[in-house]
């Protein structure tokens, strides 16, 4: 007996009597994986389970040709590989024309696929003829039959095709040379040494750093010290500058528990000398959410075509910062830094179609597309524990402590939104095949990066050595004054 | 009437920017003289004035002591005429990777004698006549330099200010210079700008972060000041950036 299905699942039997081909061209049209419902129509006169898992696979639009060297040509993985991708990329029906032909092992894979897919199977009978041993099948599960088309035929959304929405965006340029100062003189420099129309450029790419800067700190939680209440301030800033706001809170409280705040403001005066010159050390506090901080910047850079506009990005990035009272400090070296938006290669739509279209496994296709987006070293790639994929993959982290990072703080990475089908399709597979969260995600698939890159068709970015870490990593953030935005990012 | 007492005064703008033409840096131009330049300037009666110094800046920096000071002076030492062009191009060699040498440690590692050296540096001489790069050679020490007005101070001047202004600022630079932006703004309802230490101040200027540094009247120790326009230009609070001198002034 069947383990019981997961929720979603159902079992439906479509009978067509008549052999109708009007039936099996309505059907084949409804095959539209990006809408999510998959068609298979198994190859005739062919029996095997594992046949059969090579038709859904190219059902899906996954290469089938190079499944024994990806080590999933055998029945089980392939059917694995199969229910991972419809997790990830949200296939809800799955439609199974000529499947009278097919064997009782057959059936029982598709009924399983569905339970661990979460999908509506439609099982498609065309004609009269009824073999005991599927009957024998469908006994053993919940099931429902019909002669309605229109009763399996599912929801045909129009969604925006890919190449719809690259057709629509426009091409980028190169960027002119762009000044190597630091975030008080880029645009000053910019407007001084490039011609008007070149500095517009700039400075258009500037601005959506200001712009995201601003809307990232608006709605962020943490707050300025500078707005807290005067007393309050006063009795913080007892704390060394350098312990995160989370550390200095959990101080304060104890001590308003402890003291009444005539006592505090006493204890504060006393400890920061008061009528001695104001110390501007003693005002700066650090930015605690480092994770946070790793993705904004790593979002923000994510799509960036060139090393200059990522640099051009940061630059207004840091002026939103400072509006907001804070001081994002970049390594000075960004001119031949490593990381996101330095040395990856932008991951796109277009690149997660090549990697769909060039390889079935799909561990093999999320660790290319991390060692894309991340520029990461294969070796620091493969540690990577499934765990610290998040739920809706729209974050990678890499285990703390590594080369050029503080103890106990992970790097985290944005991934972007073409790339996360692919690890959710990793993380499915692993599950499926009974990993644990502790277990690594990429590890099997990073020893073939560039043959796989080269069968994709895909370039892979330069790594980052492992002896100097990534840009954003090295980039730290300081609470330095009072903001100059209202939250609502309106001037004060 | 020429006066029996003569106060002799050392033409310290001369030397500064002849060494600074040549890329001389400080170390380097303390081990060709063998004393610090700063030393010197402090030694206001310039009794630590040796003719032998005097020698040496006449021979490193290529002036005449006409020029560094009112008085004649013995010219530097003429070297002999030629050397085993071997022993040119290793001193090269050894100059390019160190920079300068002191004439004793070259004779102890060479196991040459002072003849040998003096004319392999001739030859050496000889060989770069025609590159921007020369050879200085004193009592104690020789160098290899580049030739006055082989690096136009133009380009000096920008590469210099690139290297400055690459360096990251600091929290605390930031901190106050963001401080001073309220008060920019709302200037025109304000009688008395806020006051900060005077060297603090100069220290922000130097980074491009404040200009109009001012000493109050009252107190030369502090001083005010505005923002940099091109700190303002970066905020989007201003329309455009100092138009071209990068320390406002």
């Amino acid at each position: 007996m069947a383990d019981p299905p997961e929720a979603g699942s159902t079992v439906t039997v479509l009978i067509d009597a008549d052999d109708d081909a009007a039936v099996t061209t309505a059907l084949l049209d409804a095959h539209d994986p990006t809408a999510g419902c998959v068609v298979v129509h198994p190859t005739p006169a062919v029996s095997s389970t594992s046949a059969l898992a090579r038709d859904v696979l190219r059902a899906l639009g996954r290469p089938i040709g190079r499944l024994s060297d990806e080590r999933i040509s055998t029945a089980g993985p392939a059917f694995k590989a199969a229910a991972a991708w419809m997790i990830a990329e949200g296939v809800r029906d799955l439609i199974v024309l000529r499947a009278q032909l097919l064997s009782a092992a057959s059936w029982e894979q598709l009924i399983e696929l569905a339970r661990c897919a979460g999908l509506r199977l439609v099982l498609v009978r065309h004609g009269l003829d009824r073999r005991w041993e599927l009957d024998r099948v469908l006994g053993e599960v919940e099931h429902h039959v019909t002669k309605d088309l229109a009763e399996v035929l599912p929801d045909r959304p129009v969604p925006p095709t890919a190449a719809a929405a690259a057709a629509a965006a426009p091409p980028v340029t190169e960027l002119p040379r762009i000044p190597s100062s630091d975030v008080h003189r880029f645009r000053a420099d910019a407007w001084r040494r490039l011609p008007a129309e070149d500095f517009a450029r700039v400075d258009a790419v500037y601005e959506q750093g200001v712009q995201a800067a601003c809307r990232w700190l608006s709605s962020h939680p943490d707050r300025s010290p500078w707005s807290e209440s005067l007393p309050q301030r006063g009795v913080q800033l007892v704390f060394p500058p350098f312990l995160p706001p989370n550390e200095i809170h959990a101080g304060l409280t104890l001590l308003n528990s402890k003291f009444t705040g005539e006592v505090l403001r006493a204890i504060a005066e006393g400890l920061l000398c008061v009528g001695r010159e104001w110390s501007t050390l003693s005002g700066l506090h650090r930015w605690s959410d480092v994770e946070g901080l790793h993705r904004f910047l790593t979002e923000l850079v994510a799509d960036s075509p060139s090393r200059r506009h990522t640099i051009a990005r940061l630059r207004g990035a840091q002026a939103g910062f400072l509006l907001h009272g804070l001081h994002l400090a970049l390594p000075a070296n960004l001119d031949s830094a490593n990381g996101p938006g330095l040395n990856t290669v932008p991951f796109t739509e277009d690149t997660a179609a090549r990697l769909r279209a060039g390889v079935a496994h799909p561990v093999h296709a999320a660790a290319i597309a991390a060692a894309m987006f991340t520029a990461l070293d294969p070796d620091v790639l493969a540690t990577i524990p499934i765990s610290l994929l998040a739920d809706d993959a729209a974050v990678l982290q890499t285990r703390p402590g590594g080369i050029g990072q503080l103890t106990g703080t992970p790097t985290s990475y944005f991934v972007p939104a073409p790339a996360r089908p692919l690890l959710l399709a990793a993380r499915a597979f692993l599950y499926l095949r009974g990993a644990s969260p502790s277990q690594r995600l990429l590890s099997t698939s990073v020893g073939s990066l560039a043959a796989t890159a080269a069968v994709c068709g895909v370039p892979l970015p330069i790594r980052t050595p492992r002896i100097g870490p990534p840009w954003h990593t090295a980039t730290v953030c300081w609470w330095v004054a009072a903001a100059l935005h209202a939250e609502d990012g309106s001037p004060p | 009437m020429t006066p029996l007492y003569i106060k002799a005064s050392i033409n310290y703008t001369l030397i500064r920017s002849r060494a600074a033409e040549m890329g001389l840096a400080d170390r380097t131009f303390t081990d060709l003289i063998g004393v610090r330049l700063r030393d010197l300037e402090a030694d206001l009666d310039q009794r630590a004035v040796s003719l032998t110094m005097l020698a040496r800046l006449s021979s490193v920096l290529g002036v005449t002591l006409d020029q560094l000071v009112t008085m004649d002076g013995e010219p530097p030492p003429a070297l002999p005429a030629t050397a085993d062009s071997s022993d040119a191009d290793l001193l090269l060699a050894l100059l390019l990777s160190y920079g300068s040498l002191g004439v004793e440690q070259l004779l102890d590692a060479l196991n040459w004698n002072r003849q040998r050296l003096a004319a392999a540096a001739t030859t050496a001489e000889a060989a770069i006549a025609a590159t921007p790069l020369g050879l200085v050679v004193t009592d104690q020490r020789i160098a290899c330099v580049l030739r006055p007005g082989a690096l136009p101070a133009d380009v000096r001047a920008r590469l210099d200010e690139g290297v400055r202004t690459r360096e990251p600022l600091q929290a605390h630079e930031i901190s106050r210079a963001l401080s001073l932006v309220p008060n920019e703004i709302l200037g025109r309802f304000h009688d008395d700008p806020q006051r900060y230490p005077t060297t603090s101040l100069t220290e922000l200027a130097d980074r491009g972060l404040v200009f109009a540094v001012t000493p109050c009247a009252d107190n030369a120790e502090q001083a005010t000041a505005r923002p940099h326009p091109d700190l303002m230009f970066a905020l989007r609070l201003s329309d455009t950036p100092h138009p071209d001198n990068p320390n406002g002034s």
